[in-house]
């Protein structure tokens, strides 16, 4: 992957998608080959490593903020700095004076945008997600995917996105890789070829049209859906 | 919804109607008083016997041994419970002698302690810590072991040591667990006290029931169980006070919790 890659992958559940990325943010190890990242093997969890998992996962006891800085208390970033950088985040994700909320106090899609400002207070080389907006309803997750790609345009982080959405995954990748189950492997890879910002517009048109077809086609190719 | 000011005037005219049909009952049938008083003798008898002085020094005495119990057993408690949650070898090892005590009921144990550590405070102590010991370590090892996989892996993607992810997820995930187990435990260890002065004791309230017996005086019973539930709730709301301070993050989840807890602390 280059770097400032967005990769999406998609594929049937049961592929290998999650244990994939377990591997890559190293919670578990590789049964052959290596992952690598800036050319050193990902061999147990790392620093520059940030995660979006399906679910918030946000610490009830602690504030927006707190959650945000988290990653900067495990790795002792030092607060101060940290929390200058945590409310740039939090502004650029909309979530001004929310700082000390508590997480039941958010919607869904706000949670789940301070799991995303979480995953990138301590500025990590790789973004890793997992079905990030998998649980949210259809308006905030294309909400979600525009912001995204706000946010990505602005950090320009590697970012590796798993998915179950097609649609999801052309709009925001700059390649697309299609997994097939058993064995679970990379089967076809789809360069993405739209100009960026790309607004929600983009999808009814016959160029967006046409690599959902050609990704859902791969898909299908692989036994994905019957 | 149920509340407002009119039910509650309801809910003590209820208390007083109650109150007042217990009172002409006993008059009506000529009740002896050594079988069930009437509330009047009883209240007659609680003003006689707090305004003598008699049973505050009681009182005084119970809620040492009970408060005393309550910071040994659950110190011990908690310790333990964070050491079977964590270490498998601790709870392979500890497991049988585990099981074996939470079996027994613990107040059958009594006498032995009296035996063991004599009239005073101290067999009152171990009796309140012994009872109260079991619902917070098991409410502990629950709690410790409560926090959800994707948390774990959160920490552990962000490189967090062991004692980071106890420190920072696995504690405060298990503190509505911990607090209902408290809950239980500040009652369990008045229950503890109280039964060790039965057995064998020189002062506190559960000697003076004992003592109000010999001498067939109901009324003064009567009005030393009121004392003990007043004694119960207030010790109760303490650690509710400080449960609502420490668990603000949590209103959902405690009632579950306190709920799962006071099921398991059954077993007494």
């Amino acid at each position: 992957m280059a770097d400032g890659e967005f990769l999406s992958i998609v594929g049937p559940s049961g592929c290998g998608k999650s244990t994939l990325l377990k591997i890559l943010a190293g919670l578990m190890p590789a049964s052959e080959g290596a992952a690598l990242l800036n050319a050193s093997p990902i061999e147990g969890p790392r620093k520059d490593i940030g995660v979006v998992f399906q679910s918030p996962v946000l610490f009830p006891w602690r504030s927006v903020l707190g959650n945000v800085l988290l990653p900067a208390d495990v790795q002792h970033l030092g607060r101060a700095r940290m929390t200058a950088r945590a409310l740039d985040l939090l502004a650029l994700v909309g979530l001004t004076g929310f700082e000390h909320r508590y997480p039941w106090e958010l919607s869904g899609g706000m949670q789940q945008r301070v799991a995303l400002v979480r995953a990138l207070i301590h500025d990590p080389a790789l973004l890793l997600m997992d079905e990030p907006f998998g649980a949210l309803d259809a308006l905030t997750r294309e909400a979600m995917n525009v912001e995204l790609q706000r946010i990505w345009l602005d950090r320009r982080k590697t970012v590796v996105f798993i998915t179950h959405s097609t649609t999801e995954a052309v709009f925001l990748a700059d390649r697309v890789a299609v997994m097939t189950a058993r064995p679970g492997k990379i089967g076809d890879l789809f360069a993405i070829d739209l100009p960026r910002p790309r607004p929600l517009d983009v999808m009814t048109t016959e160029k967006f049209g046409g690599y959902v077809r050609r990704v859902r086609a791969a898909l299908n190719a692989g036994g994905g859906i019957e | 919804m149920i509340g407002g000011p009119r039910n509650f005037m309801l809910r003590l005219l209820l208390i007083a109607a109650t109150l007042a049909v217990w009172e002409e009952l006993v008059q009506f049938f000529d009740v002896p008083a050594f079988i069930l008083p009437t509330p009047s003798n009883i209240f007659i008898a609680l003003y006689r016997g707090i305004s003598s002085g008699l049973y505050v020094d009681h009182l005084w005495i119970t809620l040492t041994e009970t408060l005393l119990g309550f910071v040994f057993g659950t110190a011990l408690a908690f310790a333990l419970g964070i050491g079977v949650a964590l270490s498998r070898p601790v709870e392979y090892f500890l497991y049988p002698f585990i099981v074996m005590f939470q079996a027994m009921p613990k107040v059958a144990l009594a006498p032995l302690i009296i035996i063991w550590f004599g009239l005073g405070l101290t067999s009152k102590v171990v009796s309140a810590a012994l009872v109260a010991f079991f619902p917070l370590m098991v409410n502990t090892i629950v709690g410790l072991r409560s926090a959800e996989e994707d948390k774990i892996n959160l920490m552990r993607s962000l490189a967090a040591s062991r004692g980071q992810i106890f420190w920072m997820l696995q504690l405060p995930n298990a503190l509505p667990y911990i607090f209902a187990g408290l809950e239980i435990a500040m009652i369990f260890a008045l229950i503890g006290a109280i039964v060790a002065e039965f057995v064998g004791a020189q002062s506190g309230l559960g000697m003076l029931i004992e003592s109000m017996n010999f001498t067939m005086d109901v009324a003064g019973q009567f009005s030393v169980l009121l004392l003990l539930s007043v004694l119960g709730l207030g010790l109760n709301g303490l650690v509710l006070v400080v449960r609502r301070r420490v668990l603000f993050w949590d209103p959902s989840q405690k009632f579950a919790a306190a709920d799962a807890a006071r099921q398991k602390g059954e077993a007494l």
